[in-house]
């Protein structure tokens, strides 16, 4: 009974503490659980205070779903949230593009399929409510400008470009070219900080050239699922980018709390 | 490192530990049903001494006295009797008034059977140089006392017989003897006194040389036929006591020296079963740890802070923990407002202020050539 009290008393803080990224119209895009939140925020402000927090970073991975649009958003809310600095999230990853999917994660949760009874019914949702923007690829292709492809959200400070939708054949030369390159810089120079949503390194060599374009970076690893010798392979292609670190996601540890504490981690 | 296998180990075994306690519910639950289904078991048991001075004969007459030197009395005994238990011949009266009676005389299959649990309810080992110790368990106290007295009498039974065979066949081939050697004597002594009634002595003098030669003659065939028949008779005498003393000997050889006793409490009380099926848990908790220690083994994947640090040389920025995608809270979803102000950022005035504004100038022509430049 009283760890029924408790769950309920944590799921009510956490409805309060949770942050929810709402596009210029206060149309909720997505919502970042308390966590989420927390985790980050202890990673920006160690790396504030014990180094310092880079213009560009490339939040890279070795392989593919470990999480980095995800991560990047994340980062981006909580700095923009937190600090008054000017962040710009740039997806770069036009293989596996999953920034605006994440942007309707709000208003279209993944439904959870049942075995028994009914699953919940879908909530209606009007979509010009949600943003859009034809992203990298519409501003490299040059049909649309760099004002018009930024995605400005309820945060002044803080803005998306999404990848947009780039013909394949195009990518290798667009992750290659000096495009991009000015892109970057010129993001970078009306922004603080400009978090890079590379794509996975073993995924493809373009994330390489990519990810190079960054002052730093760091390696999301889902916990447990990632290969360690697979990591290694990736941070052995990228030795040339400064690394901060490693961000441990979608971690689950199921050993008890008060048993790990007895083993030292650091 | 070490701290890094613990935390491995015990991640492991946190992961899946329903999983990995299942082998060891499962093999306390075989346990539980074998102590349920168990049923009473009643253990009678003796002891058997060999004499080893009277053992010498017995050792030498056997068939397949191959053994060496070294080999104890009652280890020779033991094997013969592991045999002997094979064979329906000497099954059949140590079973005699037994449930097992009844399957010896069934078809040939129920017969090998029967033979078989009977070697299962018996039990011979050696228990020292010339002590042999045997027990007989079974469901029925008495059951296991019957075949655990029966055993060895059926033993000594079965040496008495075998030694009983050999004195029958010389009593039997010497008494076949004597008929014919009696008749001898006989004929020797007719022919004595025929030629001594047809060749009266004479009145006055000695004997003619030739009849005192022919008298002397037949006498020393009566003499000898005579000494013939008191050899043979003296053989069978012989082999008459060569068996009474064989008997003698193999009761005296073979001394129980425990006598089983009809057992009153079951061999497999409570506390016998739960330690006797303590195996089974402990085969379940092997099992658990060796999957435990393989699962770890094979998990390559990065999974501890350690592993970033000691691994990777990398230190760890966050550890974002797993959760759901998250709704938007009910009351946010609102109806549309006018689709004319969907692209207009809305900065709240406190924050704008202090912020440059995001976008002051537009790209460079160079951007907007495309992506094959």
């Amino acid at each position: 009974m009283m760890k029924l009290f408790q769950k309920r008393k944590q799921t009510a803080n956490a409805q309060i503490d949770q942050l929810v990224l709402r596009s210029a119209i206060d149309t909720p895009l997505t919502v970042f659980p308390t966590e989420v939140i927390a985790s980050h925020r202890r990673m920006i402000t160690g790396l504030l205070y014990q180094q310092h927090i880079p213009a560009k970073i490339a939040i890279l991975s070795t392989l593919q779903g470990e999480g980095v649009t995800y991560t990047s958003l994340a980062l981006a809310t909580t700095m923009a949230s937190d600090l008054p600095k000017r962040v710009c999230v740039i997806e770069l990853n036009m293989w596996t593009p999953g920034l605006m999917s994440l942007l309707r994660s709000a208003t279209h949760p993944p439904v959870r399929k049942r075995l028994l009874g009914k699953a919940a019914p879908v909530q209606a949702f009007d979509e010009n409510l949600l943003p859009s923007s034809s992203g990298v690829a519409g501003v490299l292709s040059g049909t649309t400008s760099l004002e018009e492809a930024l995605i400005p959200t309820h945060l002044p400070n803080l803005m998306l470009l999404p990848a947009g939708e780039l013909a394949v054949e195009a990518r290798p030369t667009a992750a290659r070219g000096e495009a991009i390159k000015l892109l970057i810089s010129q993001i970078a120079e009306q922004f603080d900080h400009v978090i890079l949503d590379v794509p996975a390194l073993l995924a493809s060599s373009d994330a390489i050239a990519l990810a190079s374009h960054a002052d730093a970076g760091y390696l999301v690893v889902r916990q447990g699922v990632t290969p360690v010798a697979l990591i290694k392979q990736a941070l052995d292609e990228i030795k040339h980018i400064s690394m901060l670190g490693v961000v441990m996601n979608q971690a689950q540890f199921h050993t008890p709390r008060w048993l790990q504490s007895m083993i030292p981690q650091v | 490192m070490v701290r890094l296998v613990l935390l491995k180990l015990l991640e492991s075994f946190f992961r899946h530990r329903w999983l990995y306690l299942l082998p060891i519910l499962v093999m306390t639950a075989a346990a539980g049903a074998a102590i349920a289904t168990s049923k009473p078991l009643y253990s009678s048991s003796g002891s058997l001494y060999i004499q080893n001075g009277s053992l010498v004969k017995s050792l030498n007459d056997l068939p397949a006295a191959t053994d060496a030197w070294w080999v104890t009395p009652s280890q020779v005994t033991v094997n013969q009797l592991r045999e002997l238990l094979q064979t329906e011949a000497f099954v059949r009266p140590v079973v005699k008034g037994t449930p097992f009676e009844e399957k010896l005389n069934g078809t040939p299959d129920q017969l090998f059977q029967a033979i078989k649990d009977v070697n299962a309810s018996l039990n011979v080992a050696t228990a020292g140089d010339n002590l042999v110790a045997f027990s007989a368990e079974y469901e029925d106290a008495q059951v296991a006392y019957q075949l655990a007295r029966q055993l060895p009498e059926s033993y000594v039974l079965w040496k008495l017989n075998s030694d009983r065979q050999d004195s029958l066949a010389a009593q039997s081939f010497f008494a076949d003897l004597v008929a014919p050697y009696q008749e001898q004597l006989d004929t020797a002594r007719t022919a004595l006194q025929d030629y001594i009634e047809s060749n009266p002595a004479p009145v006055r003098g000695d004997r003619p040389e030739l009849e005192r030669i022919a008298i002397e003659r037949l006498q020393t065939e009566v003499s000898q036929a005579q000494t013939r028949v008191e050899e043979v008779r003296q053989k069978e005498e012989s082999a008459r006591l060569a068996q009474i003393q064989a008997e003698q000997g193999v009761r005296q050889t073979y001394l129980i020296i425990d006598a089983p006793k009809l057992p009153t409490q079951r061999v497999n009380g409570l506390k016998t079963l739960l330690m006797s099926n303590i195996l089974f848990i402990i085969v379940g908790v092997i099992l658990s740890v060796v999957a435990i220690i393989g699962s770890a083994v094979l998990d390559r994947s990065l999974r501890f802070p350690l592993d970033a640090t000691l691994v990777l040389h990398l230190p760890v920025l966050a550890i974002v923990p797993k959760v759901r995608m998250l709704a938007a809270p009910v009351p946010v979803l609102l109806p549309a407002p006018a689709p004319s102000s969907t692209q207009q950022p809305v900065v709240t005035e406190e924050r704008s202020s202090d912020l440059q504004p995001l976008v002051q100038q537009p790209l460079t022509s160079s951007l907007a050539q495309g992506p094959n430049e």
